[in-house]
């Protein structure tokens, strides 16, 4: 198995690691560049929060038509029974009118 | 240097060998952190205690007799214990264990959404607290020691103050006392560009998976390095052992509790409370000066995570006559488990125990 590193590669790498993160340490330490990415740390966390509470209206808004279906639903039940009710007594108040007419 | 230089030089780099060893490395990663899983924490133990996710273990004594006064291994909120038992060539509990000391460990378990609103005063007084009765119940002994890594060593050492009755002696591992000092963090939680409030109303728990990404952004060229290291030892059992055991553990990082978080990063970190001597835990102010018991406090020259002078603040500050500092020229997690671990931090630990076991 090759090994590339043996041919003087992890001098190399080793030396520019090194500068590598001396470079990123300063870089990370500056005010500057923390102010950034602070703004932008926060931008996302306030895009979640929103992302988070129009999730919830539109859950909430899901569950108040579902309860508004299920109330109209209910009213039209009632009201077929009652129809169904009032169906018999036509029915009932039909039979006895024929009756008389016997 | 330059951005350009930088890049032209990788660019080089990549060319004569980089590029197979960093795909080798990538392309090995599942396999690295399925095999570390098998390796870790795997000192015979029984749980004696078990309070939802949160379980003490009792590891099995290799001595007929242990010594009286146990000590109990706080690790960190946010990693996992087996940090202290990594593998059995490279386990500080181990080391502990072959000296006659009766070890017990505090496994704080993974944080779930049900710990987001649990205090650190909680976490320090409840579930530490839970902790040490139940060693001290199961050891007869009326104090016991206590061994806190890193954020653990901050949670013994005021546990301690508050309740010095329960504890016979502590040890400060690596866990960082002074937060206004020269390290990264310091810098990167600065409440001007840091707001806490606004990260735990949103996120809840700190996921794991942005505090892994943060730990590697302290010096994310270090993971170069690491590749070059298993490409060349990926043929030698004995190093591969190791190297995935540290790879599975620097990268399992745990939640961090919401209103831990909160209280951490503003209170240490942005206000630098407990140096200034007005932190309070379940309101009760800490004053580090009333720390009178035996004290061993151990840094690390080379931690970024908790510098060294940060750490050693715990023995400028302890009010105990019984109190020793000791400074490894190694880094946070090289200390504990690094290759001289075994010579260089665990004998100087475990004599200063076993010196403060006897009861």
């Amino acid at each position: 198995m090759s090994r590339p590193s043996e041919s003087g590669l992890r001098e190399g790498v080793e030396a520019w690691e090194r500068e590598a993160a001396a470079y990123w340490d300063n870089l990370t330490r500056s005010p500057d560049f923390l102010r950034r990415v602070g703004y932008q740390l926060s931008r996302s966390l306030k895009s979640q929060q929103q992302i988070t509470a129009s999730f919830e209206s539109f859950v909430l808004s899901m569950a108040g038509m579902h309860e508004q279906s299920a109330r109209e639903l209910y009213l039209l039940e009632q009201l077929e029974q009652r129809l169904d009710v009032l169906a018999e007594r036509i029915e009932r108040l039909e039979q006895t009118l024929s009756g008389d007419d016997d | 240097m330059t951005t350009d230089a930088l890049f032209d030089r990788w660019a080089d780099l990549w060319g004569a060998g980089m590029r197979e060893v960093w795909t080798g490395y990538t392309t090995a990663q599942d396999t690295i952190l399925a095999q570390g899983r098998a390796l870790v924490g795997q000192t015979p133990a029984e749980v004696v205690h078990t309070e939802g996710h949160v379980r003490v273990l009792r590891y099995t004594p290799l001595v007929e007799r242990p010594l009286p006064v146990p000590v109990l291994c706080v690790p960190s909120l946010i990693n996992h214990y087996y940090v202290m038992d990594l593998i059995p060539e490279r386990s500080l509990v181990r080391s502990m264990l072959e000296r006659g000391i009766d070890v017990y460990m505090l496994d704080w378990g993974i944080a779930t959404e049900a710990d987001r609103s649990i205090t650190m005063d909680d976490f320090i007084t409840e579930r530490l607290g839970r902790a040490i009765r139940v060693v001290r119940e199961q050891s007869g002994q009326p104090a016991i020691s206590l061994l806190g890594y890193c954020m653990g060593g901050l949670m013994s050492s005021l546990y301690s103050v508050l309740f010095p009755q329960d504890v016979a002696t502590l040890i400060n591992l690596a866990g960082p006392i002074n937060y206004h000092d020269d390290g990264i963090y310091s810098q990167w939680t600065h409440r001007e560009w840091l707001d806490v409030d606004l990260m735990v109303d949103t996120l809840g728990n700190i996921p794991a998976e942005l505090l892994n990404v943060t730990f590697k952004l302290v010096r994310p060229t270090d993971e170069i390095v690491r590749a070059l290291d298993w490409w060349e030892h990926r043929d030698d059992p004995a190093f591969t052992r190791r190297f995935v055991a540290m790879q599975l553990w620097t990268n399992d990082p745990t939640p961090f509790p919401g209103e831990v978080f909160r209280k951490y990063i503003k209170e240490f970190y942005q206000e630098n409370r407990l140096m200034r001597g007005d932190l309070t835990i379940n309101g009760q102010a800490i004053d580090l000066g009333r720390l009178m018991i035996p004290t061993l406090t151990i840094a690390a020259r080379r931690d970024h995570i908790a510098p060294w002078r940060s750490v050693a603040a715990l023995h400028d500050l302890a009010g105990s006559t019984d109190k020793e500092l000791v400074v490894i020229e190694r880094g946070h997690i090289g200390m504990v488990m690094g290759h001289d671990a075994p010579l260089k931090l665990w004998p100087r630990l475990g004599d200063w125990l076993v010196a403060r076991s006897v009861g």
